[in-house]
């Protein structure tokens, strides 16, 4: 269980590009060399709910809070993980 | 402002009085009871919002204040608040204040509004409701059971959305029928995720449990999709005995859950699992029930169902602790109509109904009926009012092929999706199943039937990777066709990723699909060959094969 209070190591925004980059990649069985980080998620085909599924595993591996909708507004590789080097403002995001 | 096209049906002696939804919520005026508790996620935290049966009253009085001040009766409001309380209490308030509610999605994303601007436009809607709705408290009101509550509209279909017209009559007697099949009383507890605008969200998850007085706690359907844990957690903690979802949710639920999270729950209390609104598969059943045994649950509490909204919800279930019913053939038995409810199986083109275990066309007649397409004579004439010959009630053509077996309904797939060859009914997804199981499913195919002059030509279209050998993947669509289904293709296109049509719930739109390719407008796959995707549809006459 993870306490979103604490703050764990912050991967930075590579770290983030290589992590999405490689779930994309899974969930498309494609090489994640094959994947073009500026391209949308919608362009590769990945239907919206795995989009929503994705963030799911993003909190496991953040160990913090991650919108729903992220992956939604932001749906690329790099824009993703632009979004997620981003501090947070101060009140937070939910699930919802 | 154009009301449907009225009929004579459903005023037979079977039209019985059913729970009042306002009724129910009024007599809550005193009842400090918790009537829904609204969960929000932090990560793994959730924060409760709980309201009591009084609280929902007063905020549903609050509401038709609001929507008394802004509109006239008879009016349609769109409820288009994020799934939550807000939502439960526009929604209650408007029926109350007598004017007609259109619930639709938060229109947050493109696509969301996109399709609320839509079906605002179509209904006329004078108030589009996105969040809560607070003025000078009015009392809510009961309605005459003639009076339409409100309008149904059926998810992915924004090309032209149909609104069901659901009177507060049809509304009363599904909850009647969904009471008796699942024997709901104040002892039972729900846990829910599914979104309120959809007929089982709002019937299944939220007007059940106040019509039959027990709590239900819901989430939003994305932190579910996030984290599927959170919905049987939710299950176990609260000992909950009622819940449900389409098929897939509980597939997402062996995928995406690891054992220790499972051996770690409780789902003893589980009662009547309702597995609905989509295709019930065998194999999902036997998964789920297989990796949740360890956490106590049993799969007698699977409660199959069948029903669209142009029903309300319900139309056939299995009953509380009859579990699931298989077919010799391994189909999944949706269970017996429900009370009231008059389910044949019907040849269309002679206008008949077949004997039991023929396979048909599913017609449905009974008093949980809507009265038809808001607004839409030529949809409602398609789908409503057909007759049989020696029997007085009026039947809607559900659009799905079927059989009888020992009472209980077993659905075949849609009838669109069924493509006559030789005399042999194709089935859509079976096809597409035997392609999804050499190509991959990551890369979509969409089986249709395109009319041709020698009837029905089988048309794949198949999504393509950059990279992939297309020669190879065209004989295996024509190995897997011919071994699998004994069939063949007139046309195999290709087409990039994402150019097979998906609803938002990621199924195949085959009927999208077939006009993108009709029109010429699906995209050229990454690395076109010297067939382009068009021009082999073309050149495959219809007669060839």
């Amino acid at each position: 269980m993870t306490s979103p209070s604490t703050s764990p190591p912050m991967p930075d925004e590579t770290a983030l590009r290589a992590w999405i980059r490689a779930a994309l990649a899974q969930a498309l069985s494609m090489p994640p060399e094959a994947i073009d980080d500026e391209q949308t998620f919608d362009a590769y085909g990945l239907p919206s709910l795995e989009a929503v599924m994705l963030t799911g595993d993003l909190e496991d591996w953040l160990g913090r809070p991650v919108d729903a909708e992220a992956a939604l507004a932001h749906a690329s590789v790099a824009a993703l993980a632009r979004h997620l080097a981003t501090p947070p403002p101060a009140a937070g995001a939910t699930a919802s | 402002m154009a009301a449907p096209e009225r009929t004579h049906r459903g005023s037979g002696p079977e039209r019985g009085e059913g729970p009042d939804v306002l009724a129910a919520a009024l007599a809550g005026a005193d009842d400090d009871a918790p009537a829904f508790t609204m969960l929000r996620w932090r990560g793994d935290e959730a924060v409760d919002a709980t309201w009591s049966r009084r609280a929902l009253l007063d905020a549903a009085r609050d509401a038709a204040g609001s929507i008394t001040a802004q509109t006239d009766p008879g009016d349609r409001v769109v409820i288009a608040a994020p799934p939550g309380l807000d939502f439960i209490a526009a929604f209650l308030g408007c029926l109350g204040a007598g004017r007609i509610a259109v619930p639709a999605p938060f229109p947050g994303a493109a696509r969301a509004r996109a399709f609320v601007e839509r079906i605002a436009a179509v209904t006329g809607a004078r108030l589009v409701a996105t969040e809560a709705l607070a003025a000078a408290p009015v009392d809510l009101r009961p309605a005459a059971p003639d009076a339409i509550a409100y309008l149904q509209f059926t998810s992915g279909s924004t090309q032209a959305p149909r609104g069901a017209a659901i009177t507060h009559g049809a509304l009363s007697a599904n909850l009647r029928a969904i009471g008796a099949t699942w024997d709901l009383g104040p002892d039972d507890r729900g846990v829910f995720w599914l979104p309120p605008f959809h007929d089982m969200g709002l019937v299944g998850a939220i007007l059940t449990p106040l019509a039959f007085g027990f709590p239900a706690t819901l989430m939003h359907p994305a932190a579910f999709l996030q984290k599927p844990h959170r919905w049987l957690a939710r299950i176990a903690q609260e000992r909950a005995t009622f819940s449900g979802a389409p098929n897939f949710a509980y597939d997402l639920c062996v995928d995406r859950t690891t054992p220790a999270q499972r051996a770690a729950l409780d789902l003893s209390s589980w009662r009547v699992a309702v597995n609905g609104a989509e295709p019930v598969l065998a194999l999902t059943l036997r998964r789920f029930a297989g990796a949740f045994a360890g956490a106590g649950f049993r799969a007698d509490a699977f409660a199959p169902g069948y029903g669209l909204a142009e029903t309300v919800l319900f139309a056939t279930a299995r009953r509380r602790g009859s579990g699931p019913a298989m077919s010799p053939e391994g189909a999944v038995s949706c269970g017996a109509p429900a009370p009231g409810t008059h389910l044949r199986i019907v040849d269309e083109a002679r206008g008949v109904a077949l004997a039991e275990g023929e396979t048909g066309a599913v017609w449905i007649a009974g008093p949980s009926l809507a009265r038809g397409y808001w607004n839409d004579p030529a949809a409602t004439a398609d789908v409503f009012d057909h007759r049989l010959p020696g029997e007085p009630h009026a039947f809607l053509r559900t659009g799905d092929i079927g059989r009888l077996r020992a009472g209980d309904l077993f659905v075949c797939g849609r009838a669109k999706d069924v493509i006559v060859r030789g005399g042999r009914n194709l089935h859509a997804a079976d096809l597409e199943q035997a392609i999804a199981l050499r190509l991959g499913r990551d890369r979509r195919t969409a089986a249709f039937a395109a009319p041709g002059p020698a009837g029905d030509r089988l048309v794949i279209v198949q999504e393509a990777r950059a990279g992939d050998d297309l020669d190879a993947s065209r004989a295996a669509i024509v190995d897997a066709l011919g071994a699998d289904c004994d069939a063949q293709a007139d046309a195999i296109v290709f087409t990039a990723p994402g150019g097979v049509p998906v609803t938002t719930s990621g199924k195949v739109a085959r009927a999208a699909a077939r006009d993108a390719w009709r029109t010429g407008a699906l995209p050229a796959p990454p690395h076109p060959t010297s067939e382009t995707a068009h021009d082999f549809a073309v050149d495959v006459p219809a007669h060839a094969r």
